[in-house]
């Protein structure tokens, strides 16, 4: 049976595209063949990270008003046969389609695709509803920040009332230096308060803007061994039932002079 | 006097730092966000509780402490009363006539803390439409109670049970929080 998993996260900015279109990718390159969507519609962006925006004829809107079919809507990657978005309309708003038509959308999907990924809107409106009414998994994404967390939490209970109850944690932007001198929640912090398993932390990362210029996921570009890029393999693995350490993010010890400083200076808060 | 002097300087003053905030700030916030719970209901609770309280035991309304924490998804409703002095039944009966200095104080040196909480693992998710529903009862269903009274000083030891947080680790409704209308 096919795998349909909502990346979400209530505040906006958090990286749920990054994460669906990195996901995306590594779940394809190991051998699973992959459809993403992108349920941002009005606000798509999902086509551009995955360095796909060229190549859109149809959107999701016209495959529902059957003005075109599904696979003539869907983009298959060259880089990665596997691997193929279906995106939003960016002119139309989140009102233009309704969670049952997402729903069929997706079913459809499932015939051709293991796993379907959904890159949620930011919000907990009309388009997370569109995003979340087909998933049957959730990836919660969060960054280590109060408002962040906090809607997150807001997200878990909704997703919890529309019986999406496989939720996975992704923590993404960890700052380790940051961590290590109290300046920002700890991964254990996030877990602790959110009370959902973990599937992976990506660290905070500048290589990830450069992908995001070049349209090509980390995991798939000359980057693929960073750490983030690590980070997404290892979820996907996690994703497929594997048990994975999680990495060491930790930053390299201190060296005497920085310790000294920091010591007169005393901690920041 | 010298021990609260020392306890302010070494600890009350020590500036916590900001992870250590967030998270205690987060998880007071979700405690409510999750209950759904106004403070305006969550004041009413705290003035009826001390109410039934005060029926038995005499209560420092200044120190009283009552707070919503979450932990693992589960709410609680912490309240910790410090007992000024306990009330006797002629006591009881000389209050219920208007009077109150027949209580017989506590010993000082080990004053007692009547601590309430109460754990509810099955807090309904709130939605949007259901938000207008909820009242106290629907959203602390049949929550177990437990009454113990505990040693002031077993406090420092952090001795308390994991599921009552130290009273310094939460932050505290204020006594008399203004009503909203
Ligand atoms: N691990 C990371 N390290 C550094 N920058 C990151 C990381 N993850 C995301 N970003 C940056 O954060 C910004 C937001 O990311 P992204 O678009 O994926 O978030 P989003 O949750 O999809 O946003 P929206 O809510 O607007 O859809 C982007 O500029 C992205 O490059
Ligand atoms: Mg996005």
């Amino acid at each position: 049976m096919s795998r349909i998993i909502v990346v979400t996260s209530g505040k906006g900015g958090v990286g749920k595209t990054t994460t669906t279109a990195n996901l995306g990718m590594a779940l394809a390159q190991r051998g699973h063949k992959v459809a993403v969507i992108d349920a941002d519609f009005g606000l798509r962006n999902l086509d551009l990270l995955l360095g796909l925006e060229n190549r859109i004829v149809y959107t999701a809107v016209e495959v529902l008003a059957g003005e075109c079919r599904l696979d003539q809507a869907l983009v298959r990657d060259k880089r990665q046969p596997n691997l193929a978005l279906l995106p939003a309309a960016q002119n139309r708003t989140k009102d233009a389609v309704t969670p049952d038509q997402m729903k069929k959308l997706v079913g459809a999907l499932t015939k051709a695709f293991h796993f379907v990924l959904i890159d949620c809107p930011a919000g907990i409106e009309m388009g997370f509803q569109n995003a979340i009414t087909p998933a049957r998994e959730a990836i919660v994404v969060t960054t280590p920040e109060v408002a962040a967390v906090r809607d997150a939490d807001r997200v878990v209970g909704l997703l919890e009332a529309n019986d999406v109850k496989r939720m996975y944690l992704v923590i993404n932007r960890l700052k380790p230096a940051m961590v290590e001198q109290d300046m920002m929640m700890s991964v254990k912090d996030v877990q602790d308060i959110l009370a959902i398993p973990l599937l992976g932390v990506v660290p905070d990362d500048e290589r990830v803007v450069v992908s995001t210029n070049r349209g090509e996921p980390l995991v798939l570009g000359a980057d693929s061994t960073s750490l983030a890029a690590t980070a997404f393999g290892n979820i996907v693995r996690r994703l497929e039932g594997e048990k994975v350490p999680f990495l060491d993010l930790n930053p390299p010890p201190e060296d005497f002079f920085s310790r000294i400083r920091r010591f007169f200076q005393g901690r920041k808060s | 006097m010298l021990t609260e002097l020392l306890e302010r300087i070494f600890s009350r003053h020590k500036k916590e730092n900001s992870r250590a905030s967030a998270k205690r700030r987060l998880q007071i916030v979700l405690a409510h966000d999750r209950t759904d719970l106004s403070p305006a209901v969550v004041d009413k609770m705290r003035q009826e509780i001390l109410e039934v309280v005060s029926r038995y035991v005499e209560i420092d309304p200044e120190e009283s402490e009552f707070s919503l924490e979450s932990d693992q998804r589960t709410t609680a409703l912490i309240a910790n009363l410090p007992i000024r002095k306990v009330k006797d039944s002629k006591s009881e009966e000389a209050n219920n006539a208007g009077t109150t200095n027949a209580a017989a104080p506590l010993n000082a040196a080990s004053e007692e803390v009547l601590e309430l909480s109460m754990d509810s693992t099955e807090l309904p998710v709130s939605t949007e439409l259901s938000a207008e529903e909820l009242s106290v009862a629907t959203v602390l269903p049949d929550p177990p109670q437990t009454l113990k009274p505990i040693d002031r000083t077993s406090d420092e030891n952090s001795t308390t049970t994991p599921k009552t947080p130290q009273p310094s680790s939460h932050e505290n409704l204020p006594p008399n929080p203004p009503q909203t209308p």
